[in-house]
């Protein structure tokens, strides 16, 4: 011990010390580090909040406008409003709040709302693109479907694919409400025959015209997707030989840089660029056909400008309610296909609000949004396809499709007057086109689970959309892109240009011609 | 070297540390050891009196006059004896737990800057409103912002930017939970709100944020609406905070296309500094139109409307059209749509009134904020001359705070997003030519509907326009909602439905708007918006010639909306435009007559609307030659609206109210 009185003080303090005074040390040592680590833990998840002060009591379902369908949703709304009425002394009004139309802006209005515990809604209904995101984020609540209330288990019950749509983690969040697979819309007053194989189809597109959605925006990304998918399929079918994951695999991750992936990208994304051009050699441009949007497609395969279109189904009732798309006899002039190749699922899901104060009435509606019957009028008014399996199952069996007049509810007595007949979509247009969406689902796979997909889809897009719709993309370095696909997937994005070409003697990649 | 390699080493780590550091839970770190300290001292200081001696003296000395408030308790022996023994155990304790939890704290430290990093934390939510001419502006801002932010790639928020509903929108949404103002929302199992709920919005200036900010209850106290439910009226103090610095300036300008530049930009009106009235004296001799956006959807627009109100009359403003379009970038945009049939001279005819950076956006190409207005950079007679106006007032754009929640972390984060845009404006002047100086202006009538229209909208009740996808009754119903907005207490409304029925007889039940006074009827807007709904009878198609021919009580302007099914049913389909005209020449009490055509094409004969009418073009109601109907008639058909039916009825009625 050091001398003098400091020293003094110690030698006395060390006296005293004793093995009780070692272990009182050792304990406390302890309990003050499990605290800082408890404290530092628990400081990242947000505090519960049960108060939604000013909030109506209302059953509030927060969902993008309804574009063209009519009003079936208020409808289908309204008839629960009904029931409730007659079922309880003091029912809640569930209430639809219309956001945008812009898929984009309900997710940010819904996260938004989220992470400001207004407890603006109760029930969401997102595009399945935006589950993982608020799952991983705590703006959900989890879901247990319940068998009884389904009559069935929900394996059983739902699309397979659809199901798959609202489980994160192991854990269930959403239920499916629409599912959505992209179909091929087919003019026949036009010499553009069906397309056996994803093959056939490029060159009849390039032939006929194509209306495909390759512009910048999340759409894009789908397109790429499905363009990199039906390569990846079409090649194992030619072989007949199982295929490994090109972009990324069943737990999502990113494989773009293993094997020869890269050069299969490019060979694919070259294939597509032929039939998204017109001319040949130096002289070819690009269509402006190619690089359009679901709503600027529609209109230009409306208007006969392209003989394809890529799109999804509810643009099925949009034409066949048109007399343009009717021939004289009321006919359709055009057909729906599944998509040739592989398509990316696609669907809106149902799901209860973390903050809701309503869950138990939340998980009532939901219930009844599913129901046969309530899908059934969806689907045969409106045009969304349905989540259960029971009805394509029964629309797809002879004479059992009904259309919306049989599903109507009987009008009051002389109120109605009989109605033409020329753009009403028939029991067998119903039946041809759920078959056509049922093997539509069945030939997708969904986008990569990532709380960060719309990061994931700028990154992917920005590398691989000049590739598809420039002569002048170049391949770029696969390493770094999937690095940079990676860190994307985590929600970061790089500082340097994930789209650099490899920087030695590699080759530019195939895609000049 | 050795600070080199460190550095090198410590780089990749520093943002995560610092990341760490901001994240960590600092208060109960400090404040639960520090308070745990101060009470054992305070406790234990009377019960230790006396017993420290030499080797404490400071310490002593310290706590003798910190602790000297406690200096008179005296505690009695037994517990003095107590404490005394357990006076080595609290502080060796107390010790380990501050050295424990001092580990800890460098423990996680060390793994979480070591640790490879995972999924980012999720970004804090923003969402930012403007009018559609500054998005793009907006937009490559938050970019830059957001690349700015980011911390070892991780971005700490997401700005979402949406376009700002109309200023009447506004007034109403931001009293009103954001929710437009749809006539009926008593019974309805829906509501719709005005897109993006903002957490701050940029004004075009704050002009534009007085307008929105006007006390209501001034203007007449509490309003109701139709189904009866009250509006929330009153002050936005505490829901509005205008920050003092503006994020961006500019001005309106004089915008002319190269073809024209020459003919009205000379250097007698540039000396002048370009007087609006002098410019509009030269248009009008030059057989030329100023065009600006409709001022009731665009801010720009009625800061137009209010300037030239403002400026009394200009001799006459024959030469001066107020478009149809809901912003500068897409008057502009429009403009540039024409462009293949335009000729020279045609250019030559044009000159917008837009800010001047509208200007530079459309000339620099690119798609302006709207989808289908993609184009590349522009020069010669399509290009734009912006030139700044001694009349024309300058722009600020204040940031406006929306505190819809008292959420702290929000506010935080968007008060450093407008501290930054301060520093990187959205606009900055341009510094040539005439310096206006005078801020914008706007009056609560120019943002407001003109003329008093007298409408009877006549729906097609066929069986197909029934189910129309895009027009239904319940999408007309939505749609017929949210144009109430820019009908006026003064317009007169009434709809009906024509059909045949199964017998060939036409039919056409009508509701009209002010039939209370009578007993029988719809009382009102809401109540002619619930009869389109409610309404189920429905029949064949019937010809519009019949109809105009065989309605009762017609209004002044007749607006027809169908699927295209009746064209196909009058008299002669292959001229069915030529049928629709001569009964319109026919009919004495009707002089505008309107055809909306949603999924089927209009019949040769009928001229389009145009957004845009400079005097040179020929007018809508100029017929074909030979044609029958007087010149004072008017008649237009549209088959381009698509699934926009608001759109297309908003359209329609600025073109009535023009007419009117």
């Amino acid at each position: 011990m050091a001398a003098g009185p400091l020293g003094a003080f110690w030698n006395r303090w060390y006296e005293r010390f004793t093995r009780f005074h070692l272990r009182l040390a050792a304990a406390c040592f302890l309990a003050g580090a499990v605290f800082v680590i408890g404290v530092s833990q628990h400081s990242g998840s947000s505090p519960s909040q049960n108060a939604c002060p000013g909030r109506p009591d209302d059953l509030v379902i927060g969902t993008g406008a309804e574009i063209g369908a009519g009003g079936v949703r208020h409808d289908v709304i309204k008839a629960w409003n009904d029931e409730q009425r007659k079922l309880k002394k003091k029912p809640l009004k569930a209430t639809l709040v219309e956001i945008s139309e812009s898929s984009d802006e309900q997710r940010s209005e819904l996260a938004a709302a989220a992470q400001s515990k207004r407890c603006a809604y109760d029930v969401l209904l997102l595009d399945v693109a935006y589950i993982t995101e608020f799952a991983r984020n705590h703006y959900l609540e989890t879901f247990e479907l319940d068998p009884k209330k389904l009559g069935g288990t929900p394996e059983r019950y739902f699309l397979q694919k659809s199901l798959g749509t609202g489980q994160v983690d192991g854990e269930r969040f959403a239920v499916p409400f629409a599912a959505d697979a992209p179909l091929l819309y087919r003019r026949t007053d036009t010499p553009a025959p069906p397309p056996q194989d994803t093959k056939k189809f490029l060159e009849l597109a390039k032939e006929h015209g194509y209306a495909a959605q390759f512009d910048d925006y999340e759409g894009g990304t789908v397109n790429l997707l499905e363009a990199l998918f039906s390569a990846q399929d079409q090649e194992a079918q030619d072989k007949e030989t199982p295929h490994g994951p090109v972009v990324f695999d069943d737990e999502g991750n990113v494989v773009l840089d293993e094997g020869d992936n890269g050069k299969k990208v490019m060979d694919a994304l070259g294939a597509w660029r032929e039939a998204l051009f017109t001319g040949k050699d130096d002289e070819r441009t690009l269509r402006d056909e190619s690089v359009l949007r679901e709503e600027s497609s529609l209109q230009a395969f409306r208007t006969g400008r392209v003989g394809y279109m890529r799109n999804w189904p509810f643009a099925f009732n949009r034409l066949a309610a048109d007399p343009l798309m009717r021939d004289d006899d009321g006919s359709l002039k055009f057909q729906v296909l599944s998509f040739p190749g592989t398509g990316v699922l696609g669907g809106v899901d149902l799901a209860i609000a973390k903050d809701s104060p309503h869950k138990e009435e939340a998980r009532d509606l939901i219930y009844y949004l599913v129901s046969q019957d309530v899908q059934e009028r969806l689907f045969a008014c409106a045009g969304y396809p349905p989540v259960v399996a029971a009805l394509y199952e029964r629309y797809e069996r002879s004479g059992a499709a009904r259309t919306c007049g049989d599903l109507a509810p009987e009008p009051a007595d002389g109120a109605a007057l009989p109605a033409e007949r020329d753009t009403e979509i028939t029991g067998e247009q119903l039946a041809r086109f759920a078959g056509e969406v049922h093997q539509a689902v069945d030939h997708t796979r969904p986008r990569p689970k990532s709380a960060y997909y719309a990061t994931f889809s700028q990154v992917f897009r920005s590398c691989l959309l000049p590739v598809a719709t420039t002569t002048s993309g170049v391949a770029p370095d696969f390493r770094f892109f999937s690095d940079a696909l990676r860190d994307a997937l985590n929600g970061r994005l790089r500082s340097d240009d994930p789209c650099h070409p490899p920087t030695q003697a590699e080759p530019k990649s195939d895609i000049e011609g | 070297m050795a600070t080199l390699v460190a550095t090198a080493v410590a780089t990749p780590f520093s943002n995560r540390l610092q990341s760490l550091i901001e994240q960590a839970p600092v208060t109960p770190l400090i404040t639960v050891p520090a308070s745990v300290g101060a009470l054992v001292s305070i406790c234990c200081y009377p019960l230790w009196r006396g017993k420290v001696r030499t080797s404490g003296r400071w310490a002593a000395a310290v706590a003798a006059v910190v602790l000297w408030p406690f200096r008179r308790i005296q505690w009695p022996q037994g517990l003095r004896s107590w404490a005394g023994r357990m006076l080595v155990p609290l502080a060796v304790g107390y010790i380990a737990a501050c050295l424990g939890a001092f580990t800890g704290l460098v423990g996680l430290v060390v793994v979480r800057v070591v640790a490879p990093p995972g999924a980012c934390e999720p970004p804090r939510e923003l969402r930012v409103i403007t009018a559609l001419e500054n998005v793009t502006a907006l937009r490559e801002r938050v970019e830059a912002y957001t690349k700015e932010q980011r911390t070892d790639g991780c971005a700490p928020v997401r700005i979402a930017v949406g376009v700002a509903p109309t200023i009447e929108e506004m007034r109403y949404g931001f009293r009103n939970e954001w929710l437009r103002d749809d006539a009926l929302q008593n019974d309805e199992p829906y509501r719709r709100m005005l897109g993006l709920t903002p957490d701050a919005w940029i004004p075009t200036g704050s002009a534009e944020f007085d307008l929105v900010v006007q006390d209501v209850s001034e203007k007449g106290g509490e309003k109701t609406k139709n189904g009866g439910v009250p509006e929330k009226t009153g002050s936005l103090n505490s829901l509005l905070h205008k920050r003092n610095e503006q994020v961006g300036t500019d001005h309106m300008s004089i915008a002319v296309f190269g073809a024209a530049k020459n003919d009205l930009l000379t250097s007698e009106l540039e000396s002048a500094g370009y007087p609006l009235a002098e410019i509009v004296q030269r248009a009008r001799s030059k057989d030329m139109s100023l065009v600006y956006p409709q001022p009731a959807f665009s801010t720009s627009g009625a800061i137009v409307a209010t300037t030239l109100s403002r400026a009394g009359p200009l001799s006459g403003d024959t030469a001066l059209h107020a478009t149809f379009d809901n912003s500068a970038n897409a008057l502009l945009c429009h403009l540039r749509g024409g462009d293949q049939q335009r000729t020279d001279e045609d250019w030559a005819k044009l000159v917008a009134l837009v800010p001047s950076h509208s200007a530079d956006e459309y000339n620099r190409g690119r798609d302006m904020g709207i989808e289908e207005c993609a184009h590349d950079p522009l020069a010669g007679r399509a290009a734009l001359t912006p030139v700044s106006s001694v009349d024309l007032p300058t722009l600020d754009y204040p940031f406006v705070e929306i505190n819809w929640s008292d959420d702290p972390a929000r506010r935080e984060a968007l008060d450093a997003f407008a501290t930054w845009l301060a520093h990187n404006k959205l606009f900055e002047p341009a510094g040539e030519g005439p310096q206006p100086s005078s801020p914008a202006r706007i009056s609560a009538d120019a943002a407001r509907p003109g003329h008093r229209v007298d409408l009877q909208m006549m729906i097609d009740g066929s069986g197909s326009m029934a189910r129309s996808p895009t027009a239904s009754a319940s999408d007309l119903h939505d749609a017929l909602a949210e144009v109430r907005q820019i009908l006026t207490d003064t317009d007169q409304v009434s709809a009906g439905k024509f059909f045949a029925d199964d017998s060939g007889t036409a039919k056409a039940p009508m509701a009209r708007e002010g039939d209370a006074g009578g007993g029988e009827g719809p009382r009102g807007y809401g109540e002619i918006l619930q009869w389109i709904v409610d309404d189920k009878q429905s029949g064949f198609d019937e010809p519009i010639s019949r109809v105009i021919s065989g309605l009762s009580r017609p209004a002044n302007s007749l607006a027809v909306i169908t699927d295209g099914g009746p064209f196909n049913d009058e008299p002669d389909p292959g001229n069915a435009g030529r049928s629709i005209r001569r009964a319109l020449g026919r009919a004495a009490d009707v002089s505008n007559l309107y055809i909306l055509t949603f999924g089927g094409k209009c019949p040769d004969g009928l001229e389009a609307p145009r957004a845009v009418r400079p005097s040179a073009f020929a007018s809508p109601s100029d017929g074909p030659p030979g044609s029958l109907e007087p010149a004072a008639k008017h008649v237009v058909c549209d088959d381009t609206a698509g699934t926009d039916v608001a759109g297309a009825l908003g359209r329609m009625i600025f073109q009535f109210r023009e007419w009117s």
